[in-house]
This record gives C-alpha cells, sequence and structure tokens, in this order.
C-alpha cells in the first residue's frame, strides 16, 4: 500500500488567512512517527486538523484515507468511568479493558474524578483502539505526553516502539525535552512549523531541547504570527 | 469501511444513552416521573365521585409523559449536544469519518426512544383506565396509539431543534429558545392569532398560518375525556402536518449542526 504523502504545495490556514506552507513533501511511512514541533500559534494543530480533514487545505489536497484525530483537549461524560466509556465506545471492549487496567487507569472512578495524566492514557488508548479498528491509514496525536508520568510516557513510547503499523502525527510543541534519548520513539521524522513554513527534518536526534534543536536547525524562536 | 462506520455510529448512540442516564440526580427525576407516569393515576381519589377517576388518571398519565419528553429531555439534550462540542467529541468523530448526518441521527436516538416509551406509557394508562367503560377496546387502543404518534412526532421536531441550537450556542439558551418555540406552539399560536384579531383578520390569520400549530400535536383532552379516536382521514391530515413540522425542523436542526461543527473546528 503506498504512503500517505503531505504534498510539497500544502498551504494550511483558515478562510482568508494562510498560517503555514509546505516547503517539501512529506511522506507518512507506515510504523514511522512524525513529530510536529513549532512555537506557539505557529500552526501545529491548525496542520493536524487540516492533515486529518477537519479543515480544508487553503491550497492542495490532504492525504485521503480513514484518520483517527485526537484532539488536544477530548472529554467524555464526566460521571462515567472509564469502564463505561470504553464498554460503550466498543463492542469487544475486553482486549482495551485489559490494556487500560496495564495502563494503570482506574476502572471505577469517574471520569471527572481522574487525574489529568489518567484522562491522558484514556484518550491516547481510545485513539490508538479506533486506529486498529478502522485501519486507519493515519493517527494524528496531538500533545499525547502532555499530563502523563516519566513511567507512563515511557510505557506508551514502548508501545508504540513495537506495534506501530500505521503512520502516525505528533504534535509535541514544547518538550523536546520530553522525547530525548532514551524515552523517543526510534523511528521518527521530524517536521518543524515555524515562520509560515513546514519542514521536514531529521530526527531529533541528541538535542534534549527546543532550544537546542531550534539553534540546530536555525529555527526562529520568534512568535510566528 | 462501512462495518467501521456502523461501529462508530453505535459508539456514538450507547455513550449519549448512556449520559443521559448518568448520576442519580438525573435519573431519580426520570424514575419518578415514570413511576408517576404509570403509578400516580391509581391514587387519585376514588370516593368523591367516581366517574372522575379515569379522566383525572388519564389527565395524570398524560401530564407526567409530556413533563419528561419535553422538559427532562429536551433539558438533558441542550446540554449533552453542548457538551459533545465543547469536549472536542464531534471534531474526534468528524475527523474518523462519521458525517454530521450520521451522528445528528445517532446523538437523537435515545431521545427519540424515551419520548416513544413515555407516550406509549401514556397511552397505555389511558388504555387501562377506561377499560371497563362504554368504549370498545379497539376504539381504546386506536386513540392510544394516535396520541403516541402525535405526540412522538411533535416532539422529534422539537429535539431536532434543541439538538442543532445547542451546536451553536450554550446548552442553557438551545433549551430556553426550543422550549419557548415549543410553548409557543402549543398554547401560544392561538393567542397570537386572537391578538392580531383572529383567524379571519387578515393579520390574526397570517399569524395563525406561519405559525407551528403544535398542540395539533397534543391529544391529551380527547383521552381525557374519552372523545375516542379521530376519523382515519382527520388523523392521517394532523399526521402529515405534524410529519412536515417535524422534517422542516429536522433541516433547521442539521443546517445548525453542521455550522456548529464548522465553528468549532475553527
Amino acid at each position: 500500500m503506498d504512503c500517505p504523502v503531505i504534498e510539497s504545495v500544502f498551504s494550511v490556514g483558515y478562510t482568508g488567512k494562510k498560517v503555514a506552507t509546505t516547503e517539501n513533501s512529506i511522506p507518512l511511512k507506515a510504523g514511522e512517527i512524525s513529530i510536529l514541533v513549532g512555537n506557539n500559534g505557529a500552526g501545529k494543530t491548525t496542520f493536524l486538523k487540516t492533515v486529518c480533514g477537519s479543515l480544508p487545505p487553503i491550497v492542495g489536497v490532504a492525504p485521503t484515507g480513514q484518520k483517527v484525530y485526537l484532539p488536544e483537549e477530548l472529554g467524555f461524560p464526566p460521571l462515567l468511568t472509564s469502564h463505561e466509556i470504553l464498554s460503550n465506545l466498543f463492542v469487544s471492549a475486553s482486549l482495551v479493558i485489559e490494556a487500560a487496567i496495564l495502563f494503570g487507569i482506574p476502572s471505577n472512578t469517574p471520569y471527572q474524578n481522574l487525574s489529568k495524566g489518567n484522562k491522558q492514557k484514556l484518550r491516547v488508548l481510545i485513539a490508538e483502539q479506533f486506529a486498529t479498528l478502522t485501519r486507519a491509514s493515519i493517527l494524528c496525536l496531538d500533545e499525547p505526553l502532555s499530563g502523563l508520568d516519566t513511567l507512563a510516557r515511557q510505557l506508551l513510547v514502548d508501545v508504540w516502539n513495537q506495534k506501530r503499523h500505521l503512520p502516525s502525527v505528533f504534535s509535541n510543541p514544547h518538550r523536546i525535552v520530553s522525547m530525548h534519548t532514551g524515552e523517543a520513539p526510534t523511528n521518527v521524522q521530524t517536521i518543524v512549523v515555524d515562520g509560515g513554513k513546514i519542514r521536514r527534518l531529521p530526527p531529533i536526534s541528541n538535542c534534549d531541547t527546543w532550544m537546542a534543536f531550534a539553534s540546530e536547525h536555525g529555527i526562529k524562536l520568534s512568535a510566528s504570527k | 469501511m462501512k462495518k467501521t462506520k456502523t461501529h462508530a455510529l453505535f459508539a456514538i448512540a450507547n455513550l449519549v444513552r448512556k449520559e443521559l442516564f448518568s448520576g442519580w440526580g438525573a435519573m431519580a427525576l426520570f424514575l419518578a416521573a415514570m413511576l408517576l407516569t404509570v403509578g400516580a393515576p391509581f391514587l387519585v381519589a376514588s370516593k368523591e365521585d367516581p366517574t372522575l377517576i379515569p379522566s383525572t388518571r388519564t389527565q395524570v398519565a398524560c401530564f407526567f409523559a409530556w413533563a419528561i419528553t419535553i422538559f427532562w429531555a429536551n433539558l438533558r439534550l441542550a446540554s449533552i449536544g453542548s457538551e459533545q462540542r465543547l469536549r472536542n467529541l464531534s471534531l474526534f468523530w468528524r475527523c474518523m469519518g462519521v458525517s454530521d448526518f450520521s451522528r445528528y441521527l445517532a446523538t437523537l436516538a435515545p431521545f427519540f426512544s424515551v419520548s416513544l416509551a413515555c407516550n406509549t406509557l401514556a397511552g397505555a394508562a389511558y388504555f387501562w383506565s377506561y377499560l371497563s367503560g362504554q368504549q370498545p377496546a379497539m376504539v381504546l387502543l386506536a386513540a392510544a396509539l394516535q396520541f403516541a404518534a402525535l405526540a412522538t412526532t411533535v416532539q422529534l421536531g422539537l429535539y431536532f431543534i434543541t439538538l442543532g441550537l445547542s451546536a451553536v450556542i450554550t446548552g442553557p439558551s438551545a433549551f430556553f429558545l426550543a422550549m419557548c418555540l415549543g410553548l409557543y406552539g402549543i398554547y401560544g399560536a392561538g393567542i397570537v392569532a386572537l391578538l392580531g384579531g383572529g383567524t379571519s383578520n387578515p393579520i390574526g390569520g397570517f399569524l395563525w398560518a406561519v405559525s407551528p400549530q403544535l398542540s395539533l400535536g397534543d391529544q391529551t383532552t380527547r383521552l381525557v375525556f374519552n372523545w375516542g379516536s379521530l376519523p382515519a382521514q382527520d388523523f392521517f391530515a394532523i399526521l402529515a402536518y405534524c410529519a412536515l413540522w417535524t422534517a422542516g425542523a429536522f433541516l433547521l436542526g442539521l443546517g445548525l449542526f453542521k455550522e456548529g461543527r464548522l465553528s468549532a473546528s475553527a
């Protein structure tokens, strides 16, 4: 199966307002994780929403096929427990409920009482499960590691390293530090959204911080809007 | 692909159904009203004037059926509809390829079930109250079914509008506006026409013609006074009018629902 490609002429933004444009084509290969980095307001979430079809591109065509997009603040009914949420979302929920227990998500705690980290684990788990069920061609996660403790982050990264079967785009703009050596997924490409441009760069490799990464690749650390 | 879309639709409807009855407050209110619909009619005084018992029972049952379907269900729908937008769930399903149309219907499915159940129960309460009287059972059954069909059709139209509004404005505002429209359609249209000089006056006639005549969908009086079922021709004419109103409400609600999705994704 051909891998989805973001075209070399692809602009994202809102009606009448272009936010960022690609400089080169960006292939999204199966098994590869694309990490999206950039300053606040550079257009990372706009880019994710456009790739997933929630927003129309200003120029170009979004990759086709089934997509799953996890918004940064996806919420569920506050009084339902994680067990109730999963069993109502999935017909065969036993495996995903087991995975939730493995991730340390309390089964019988109402969603509103879950910690920020457990809510995030539940959201990522649901997005991953839907991506598997729907045989998605792209999985986009907006800030998937936000709120997770070190152990949970490492656990998720391990899962991604072992079981990745579809291209994934992760927005992780403010915390490259959380993805440094030892914790980062192994098969990674970096997409930088900065100064109205979307560029594909080599893996983050040895850069521990966004500052170091930006400095190495000549990225301006200024507001890009 | 089709299978996964169906799966997503069931997931949406399941989650809404579960949320509809989540929490003790919501559940207790619903159960209390359901019990009152069925049970309260049998608690009315039976020694003062026994001839009034069936009509009183029927009135209580119909009152609670309308109270649940119009107030409780609409309030919950407005709340759930606006919360879905605020929680980004609409965006999540949209990106999965679930169309607005399908999501709109899947969200409403549990509310349609509640409306149908409550109206059928009220019809059943009427049937049992008058069963030992003069009317043949078939006439009572027909009247009960007519009540349930018309009430459910009209209420479904209101649900469409409430859900559409809740996608663009806050839950309480959506509930308030939908309630204003519903109460105007049931009680207000006739009053406004009278204020305009009656239906024979051009202004009054115009106001009457453009107002939604939702009172046609409320056959409570017919049941309470046991006037029997409507003649088939009248019933189908009223049903056609109510279905037309519901179709219009469906299109308006869907338009608002799509508009809400567009503004949410921006």
